[in-house]
């Protein structure tokens, strides 16, 4: 498969992807009753994938654990996660967070 | 359709625009250097109008993921709209259902926050979110779409901390998803799995895996912790 096909694919994979569970709780579950546990279990998926996302691509950003102060990505992290538990503001964590690691790279 | 109600919602909806501007030039860079072309970019925000998922899309793209590992890992990531719409089902109760099949396509974290506060103030108001949804897609859009025309104009434009826009993002959501002491420690096991399975293997599944063992781990946690007080 070429990359061209696989992009096309994947662009209309996201969007029935990102679609449905927009949609389908509205339109539908407001008929029903969800388990409790389910919803709770809901509940932790976003915290849990985010996690799961950051750790290897802060910790290993050459797809190796890198625990250093070499490492921009680690250092970079640093402030990001002060400024994003400070402001919950996405604008301002990607602020800092780029800011740190432009500043780090000039080193 | 009544006007003023649809341009009060495009009023409030500057905020969201304006914190898309970075967030939607990022991406455009980003897709663009991962190998999706103008058209594909602006396509692909018009279609998914997710962050989140889009990031990781094109990211997983460009590390060279199936088309399998990197859709089950945007329905990951998503799971969060199943709540959002979940929690909106009750507002929007009196709207027909294709009037609610069209306001869905729009939650994103920043819409479905906006327009929850709303409904406290003015209910389910069809026209005003139409004005939020629609004007914060409209930014998402043309700022990806800027972003993938002029992104390969400027030379190493990591040098400028565009490699750490991504990552910021995610910390930044993930700051917001971490409402209590439960769902920290969910996400410190999350973290942990996933370091150790990448470094195992590396195609794409480590996010999954930890994701539905941390989750789960979770709801038991909770159980306990229930048990234990009562």
């Amino acid at each position: 498969m070429s990359l061209q096909t696989k992009i096309y694919l994947v662009i209309f994979g996201l969007w029935i992807i990102n679609y449905l569970p927009r949609m389908l709780p509205m339109v539908v579950l407001s008929k029903l009753r969800i388990p409790e546990t389910v919803i709770r279990w809901l509940s932790f998926v976003p915290a849990a994938v985010l996690a799961a996302i950051i750790a290897p691509s802060v910790l290993m950003p050459d797809n190796r654990l890198f625990l250093s102060p070499q490492n921009a990505y680690l250092l970079a992290a640093v402030p990001a996660f002060a400024a994003a538990f400070k402001t919950k503001s996405l604008v301002w964590t990607l602020i800092t967070g780029m800011l740190a690691m432009a500043l780090l790279q000039l080193w | 359709m009544s006007k003023a109600s649809f341009f009060a919602g495009a009023k409030k909806a500057i905020p969201i625009m304006l914190g898309y501007t970075p967030l939607g030039l990022a991406f455009g860079v980003i897709a663009r250097e991962k190998g999706l072309d103008v058209l594909q970019t602006v396509l692909m925000s018009l279609t998914s109008f997710s962050g989140s998922g889009q990031f990781i899309a094109v990211g997983m793209i460009g590390a060279g993921a199936s088309i399998p590992a990197i859709l089950l890992t945007n329905l990951l990531v998503n799971m969060r709209y199943l709540l959002f719409s979940a929690s909106m089902a009750p507002h929007v109760r009196r709207l027909p259902s294709w009037v609610q099949s069209v306001l869905a396509f729009g939650i994103t974290d920043e819409t479905f926050t906006l327009n929850m506060v709303e409904f406290d103030r003015r209910g389910a108001d069809r026209d005003f979110m139409l004005g939020v949804n629609l004007f914060a897609h409209l930014s998402w859009i043309a700022n990806s779409a800027i972003g993938a025309a002029v992104g390969n104009l400027i030379p190493d434009i990591n040098r400028y901390g565009v490699n750490f826009a991504l990552p910021a993002m995610f910390i930044a959501l993930l700051a917001m998803q971490v409402k209590d002491r439960t769902a920290f420690w969910v996400a410190i096991l999350a973290g942990l799995i996933s370091l150790a399975i990448y470094t195992v293997t590396r195609n794409g599944s480590h996010i999954i895996i930890a994701t539905v063992i941390a989750a789960t781990i979770g709801v038991i946690l909770c159980h306990c912790r229930r048990k234990s007080t009562s």
